[in-house]
């Protein structure tokens, strides 16, 4: 019994002391802002603030020589560790930033499955980091008001390639629309090369083949060329979506000549309609019928699968491959690789391809493909941090031609050579991860390279060395229709000023709400299309012309 | 306190407190842990009452009063996600509560140990599936090929597609409620069994009462406080939801019955990070269920003994 | 000790074993189909030929967890944290509850209703954060177990038990000028075995499926609890990463199997530890300690 009370006075005092140095500095700090503390301390160890040796040759030491003699400073950085990508302790481009710029980069290395969350409390408490790499453009705009973030052009002399890049005239516009009150916050994930892709109607062939139907090439024929084989199969649906209706109508309302809820974004029913150059809010656009007249149908002969409303990437991934469904939306790359194999453990012959772009009623050929550049994976950097100028030259650095080698092959003649002109991972290297679920990430994964490493200048050409033959022919097939004209990329998202954001928000939320309420009821046919017009009607009472206003306001700023 | 005011009650007192010495440097320990980290924390609900801006932090963002309140309650949806979410938690209270209760009373009756122990551990492993495993598994079940309907179209009726139905989402999510957290929720009461004087069993029997009536007579009121608790406690919750579960089993079809106040907030909190307006909810939240809690204690302290305070 | 039961009590214990039959046969098939998927092929449970039984027996799924690099030392911080965490949780539990079940603890409903008061305004995650904060207790051991050192719900039932307690059990102690805490530990803990098996149970099995807190604490990946190790491997044979990554179908066909497999992975240790638990459930506790 003695021993116990021993034993438990000393967790006491224990737990006790731990309470007491809480205590002490608690009193003004439960609610204070606590933002302003540990990160900077870490950073500042080693450094006398006043000092900025870089300032002078700042703005053009992108290749110049290293520039060991500036005092040696340490970043800290948050990234995030893809889940199919493993980040390293150390790799190739921490050791080159210590040698070119005398930066110790600290990383926080967050699993990739809770980044947001993480981000979130990092954000929401402004106890930021130096620098916090893979934002979405939306966490930049929604937090880019407070203030938290470095604006980037109060230093553009330190960062002339990123700038050169952002503000070319190819990408002027789409830059513009990430800036915050006019103020760019992020380095964004430039493309140098990428492998293209696209959400795409991938169909199967060998059913087409079966029932001798022509590859359709209109959406007219795509339904028909359903509708017979549903004839020869009965038990087989036409097509579903994962991720819910928004989802679904996203993908064919832009290819049919209207559009809303653009790729992967199932609140928004704004979409830039290409023909006027302005916004428009999709549902309420009149051509938006077509696409409801043709949902409602497929529902109705059974091509639209009756889950279609629940189904989860699982449940999709398992009625691909167990051959329940004739034809998937999705991208290029997932229907090469992922249905195809599996599919074909029950039936050899069967194998799904992507078509090219469908005519509409007018016989127009349109759909998106992926944004040019990864505008959801940029990096910012704190508006606390002591040493702007110095981390903004490194991160600049990472869209030089040298930065951009390091960080997306590794060091030459370790990791890579050059043939012909081009970047070639070495063999032994790619022997190394012979066993991998998927050589690229594998390979990338031991450099810390890649887009889902630290590269910010993008060069997919590693990818494209290594993966399969028939993703490749694809890759081409989206991009000649691209230069073809049928496929747009995918344009970025506007920014609001406060204001403006804050009405957008309201209207979105109530547009949406009762958008979603409805629209199953006439896609399942519970309701007539005699009552759309209804629909139609409070929708514009809950402010779709005004959000089209606000809307083509902020695009007129920017334009 | 109030009793110290007058110079007999000052001696009371300290008396009373000199009595309750020891249980004071017990309960010192705890009590700093709310002051710091309860009512600490709380302190930061004021940004309900601003325009938040982490940046700035809450000393210097702009107050703004009631306005993400108003902007709450004017809310068109408002009523029908205040109403859903008390409609869901009172399925929750009429099924789910009393549902652990039972499975614990009829397991404390079985006599065989290893049939016991093995109901025991069964139970309560569904408690530690994630949220999406367990949805996954529902839209499976209630698919148009799935279980349910496979077992509708064999006794010749129609399927139905369940997740489509507003009148379908209460009953799939209490159930999923029941399945995942029945087993688990019995524990305590287990534990509260345990406690019963095995005498009264013994007694009970000499004098013919069957086990019917010693479960009513003898167990009930046995584990009667922890109920009582248990219920207030839960009577606190009755306009918080978490949203985990409902975003993976609602859609636009079934907003009618499924929308309520957590996911309501959450889209919201999709379109823009507005910590304000989730404070300014919460605060909401919890006038309600304190309002309700107290009712409900100053009657449970009327019929019963228990009190929450 | 052992009566012949009468009619009504048999019909009464077969109801009540049929339902507890029909009770875990409602959680068994589904617990063992996720079994069953876990070690099958990936493509016969795709084509939906498990269900029964499992088809092309492999323990790929569980090689390929426990074969990530993070799992063995994420496996020991979780220990490390559950058997820490739950020591403090439980002592200033006790030390919470028992206090405030005490009649003569002047101020008692004060104290209660400050800490009930506590349970509906909670602050949320991220004033927490601040606390944490600036007590410098980020990426730290202490930012586990200190911020959630008590579950009101859990110290309310517990307090509840106490008082349960009979109040004679009290007087012949203090009769021998034994002292509140003494008393406490004396005579209310080995009274008291079954709630703390309980919160036992339920505050270890809180740290063990931590995840959020962790998250948002801890800076540093070698500190990172299973949980969030897990997660990520579930999510990445999930690859839902971003919209323009793809995956093989070998990778993607094994998600499901990773899925559950984790769950096994996750309940193993529970399922080893509660029958120690469940041992404090049997009957007769108060019996026998009035008699010591």
């Amino acid at each position: 019994m003695k021993k116990k009370t021993v034993a438990l006075l000393l967790t006491l005092s224990m737990v006790l002391s731990a309470a007491l140095t809480g205590c002490g500095d608690s009193g003004d700090t439960g609610s204070s802002d606590a933002g302003n503390s540990e990160d900077s301390s870490q950073v500042s160890q080693e450094s006398s603030s006043g000092e900025d040796s870089g300032q002078a040759e700042g703005g053009e030491s992108d290749d110049g020589g290293a520039e060991t003699d500036k005092e040696e400073i340490t970043v800290t950085m948050m990234v995030t560790e893809p889940v199919t990508q493993e980040l390293p302790e150390t790799f190739p481009l921490l050791d080159a930033i210590k040698e070119k710029f005398n930066i110790n980069l600290e990383l926080t290395i967050v699993p990739g499955a809770d980044y947001g969350t993480k981000k979130a409390t990092v954000l929401g408490t402004a106890n930021l980091p130096d620098v916090v790499c893979g934002m979405t453009v939306d966490e930049v705009k929604q937090y880019g008001t407070s203030g938290m973030f470095l604006n980037l052009d109060e230093y553009k002399s330190y960062a002339p390639d990123y700038f050169g890049l952002v503000d070319g005239e190819d990408r002027a516009i789409e830059t513009n629309k990430m800036r915050v009150n006019g103020n760019l916050y992020c380095f964004e994930k430039l493309e140098k090369y990428r492998v293209a892709i696209a959400p795409l109607i991938g169909i199967r062939m060998d059913l087409l083949a079966e029932q001798n139907i022509a590859t359709p090439t209109t959406f007219d024929e795509y339904y028909d060329a359903l509708l017979k084989i549903k004839e020869a199969h009965p038990e087989m649906y036409g097509f579903s979506t994962r991720n819910g209706t928004n989802y679904l109508i996203g993908n064919f309302a832009y290819s049919m000549g209207t559009g809303g809820f653009p790729t992967f974004n199932t609140t928004r029913g704004m979409y830039l309609e290409p023909a006027t150059n302005t916004y428009v809010y999709g549902p309420t656009d009149e051509k938006f019928t077509r696409v409801v007249e043709f949902l409602r149908k497929a529902y109705a002969d059974g091509i639209l699968h009756p889950d279609y409303a629940n189904m989860d990437k699982d449940t999709m991934f398992e009625k691909l491959s167990n051959g329940e469904l004739m034809s998937v939306y999705d991208n290029n790359s997932f229907i090469s690789r992922t249905y195809n194999p599996a599919l074909q453990q029950i039936n050899p012959e069967a194998y799904f391809d992507i078509l090219e772009p469908l005519k509409d009623q007018d016989g127009n050929i349109r759909a998106y493909r992926y944004n040019k550049d990864w505008t959801d994976n940029v990096a910012v950097i704190s508006s606390r941090t002591e040493h702007p100028e110095r981390i903004v030259e490194m991160m600049n650095w990472l869209y030089t031609e040298e930065g951009s080698l390091l960080s997306n092959f590794g060091v030459e003649g370790e990791h890579y050579d050059m043939v012909d002109g081009v970047p070639t991972i070495k063999q032994e290297l790619i022997d190394e991860c012979a066993g991998a679920d998927d050589i690229t990430s594998a390979v990338l994964g031991k450099l810390g390279a890649g887009l889902l490493g630290m590269a910010y200048y993008v060069d997919e050409t590693f990818s494209a060395q290594v993966s399969d033959p028939i993703y490749m022919e694809q890759a081409d097939k989206v991009a000649a229709w691209t230069e073809a004209g049928e496929l747009d990329f995918l344009p970025n998202w506007l920014s609001f000023t406060e204001e403006e954001q804050e009405k957008v928000t309201e209207i979105e939320q109530n547009l949406s709400n009762i958008f979603n309420q409805e629209i199953d009821a006439f896609i399942t046919g519970k309701k007539s299309m005699d009552e759309w017009a209804g629909l139609v009607e409070s929708l514009k009472g809950a402010g779709s012309e005004e959000l089209e206003n606000i809307f083509n306001a902020a695009y007129d700023r920017i334009k | 306190m109030k009793a110290a005011k007058t110079k007999m009650g000052r001696k009371k007192f300290l008396k009373n407190v000199k009595q309750s010495r020891w249980l004071y440097l017990m309960f010192a320990l705890p009590f700093l842990y709310f002051i710091v980290f309860k009512y600490g924390a709380m302190a930061w609900l004021v940004i309900a009452f601003e325009d938040f801006n982490a940046f700035k932090g809450v000393f210097n963002s702009k107050w703004v009063g009631l306005k993400w309140f108003q902007a709450f309650i004017k809310d068109p949806y408002f009523w029908n996600i205040v109403k859903n979410t008390i409609v869901l938690n009172l399925w929750n209270i009429i099924i789910c509560f009393p549902a652990p209760i039972l499975l614990a009373l009829m397991i404390n009756e079985v006599k065989n140990k290893a049939f016991k122990k093995f109901t025991q551990t069964v139970s309560y492993l569904p408690y530690f599936l994630s949220t999406v495993v367990v949805c996954g598994f529902i839209t499976n079940i209630v698919a148009t090929d799935g279980l349910i309907n496979q077992v509708l179209k064999a006794l010749g009726m129609n399927t139905v597609t369940f997740l489509m139905e507003p009148g379908w989402f209460r009953p799939i999510y209490v159930m999923s409620e029941l399945w995942q957290g029945c087993g688990w929720g019995s524990i305590i009461y287990l534990a509260a069994l345990a406690g019963v004087d095995q005498q009264l069993y013994e007694a009970a029997s000499i004098d013919g009462a069957s086990k019917f009536q010693q479960l009513i007579h003898i167990s009930l009121p046995g584990i009667a406080s922890v109920i009582s608790i248990q219920f207030l406690l839960t009577i606190g919750r009755i306009l918080s939801i978490g949203y985990e579960k409902i975003i993976l089993l609602y859609n636009g079809a079934t907003y009618e019955t499924a929308d309520v106040i957590s996911t309501y907030v959450y889209r919201r909190g999709l379109i823009e990070a507005n910590y304000s307006y989730g404070a300014a909810v919460s605060i909401f939240q919890s006038v309600i269920a304190l309002f309700l809690v107290v009712m409900a204690n100053r009657a449970a302290r009327k019929i019963g003994q228990t009190s929450l305070w | 000790m052992k009566r012949k039961l009468s009619a009504g009590d048999r019909i009464f214990m077969i109801v009540v074993v049929a339902i507890l039959v029909l009770v875990c046969l409602c959680v068994i098939y589904p617990i063992y189909y996720m079994l069953i998927v876990s070690i099958s092929d990936g493509y016969a449970v795709t084509r939906g030929e498990v269900n029964l039984f499992p088809k092309g027996i492999n323990f790929a799924a569980y090689q390929a967890i426990l074969s990530n690099k993070y799992v063995p030392n994420s496996y020991k911080n979780t220990i490390v944290y559950t058997v820490s965490g739950t020591l403090v949780n439980l002592v200033m539990t006790g030390l919470c509850a028992y206090p405030l079940s005490r009649k003569h603890f002047f101020g008692r409903h004060v104290f209660n209703a400050m800490i009930v008061f506590t349970m509906f305004f909670d602050a949320g995650i991220i004033s927490q954060y601040m606390v944490v904060n600036s007590l410098h207790m980020r990426n730290t051991i202490w930012a586990l177990i200190i911020p959630g050192a008590i579950n009101v719900w859990y110290m309310m039932i517990m307090r509840t038990f106490f008082s349960d307690i009979p109040e004679d059990l009290f007087e012949s102690a203090r009769l021998d000028g034994a002292n509140d805490l003494t008393i406490f530990v004396r005579v209310v803990v080995p009274l008291s075995k079954a709630v703390m098996a309980t919160m036992v149970l339920f505050y270890a099995v809180g740290h063990w499926n931590a995840f959020l807190t962790p998250l948002i604490y801890l800076d540093d990946r070698n500190k990172l609890p299973m949980q969030l190790i897990l997660r990520n491997i579930v999510m990445g044979a999930d690859a839902s990463v971003s919209g323009s990554m793809s995956i093989s179908s070998d990778v993607a066909t094994m998600s499901m199997n990773i899925k559950y497999a984790v769950i096994f992975i996750t309940i193993l240790p529970i399922l080893v530890v509660y029958p120690f638990v469940q041992k404090y459930f049997v009957k007769g506790v108060m019996v026998g300690s009035v008699k010591g």
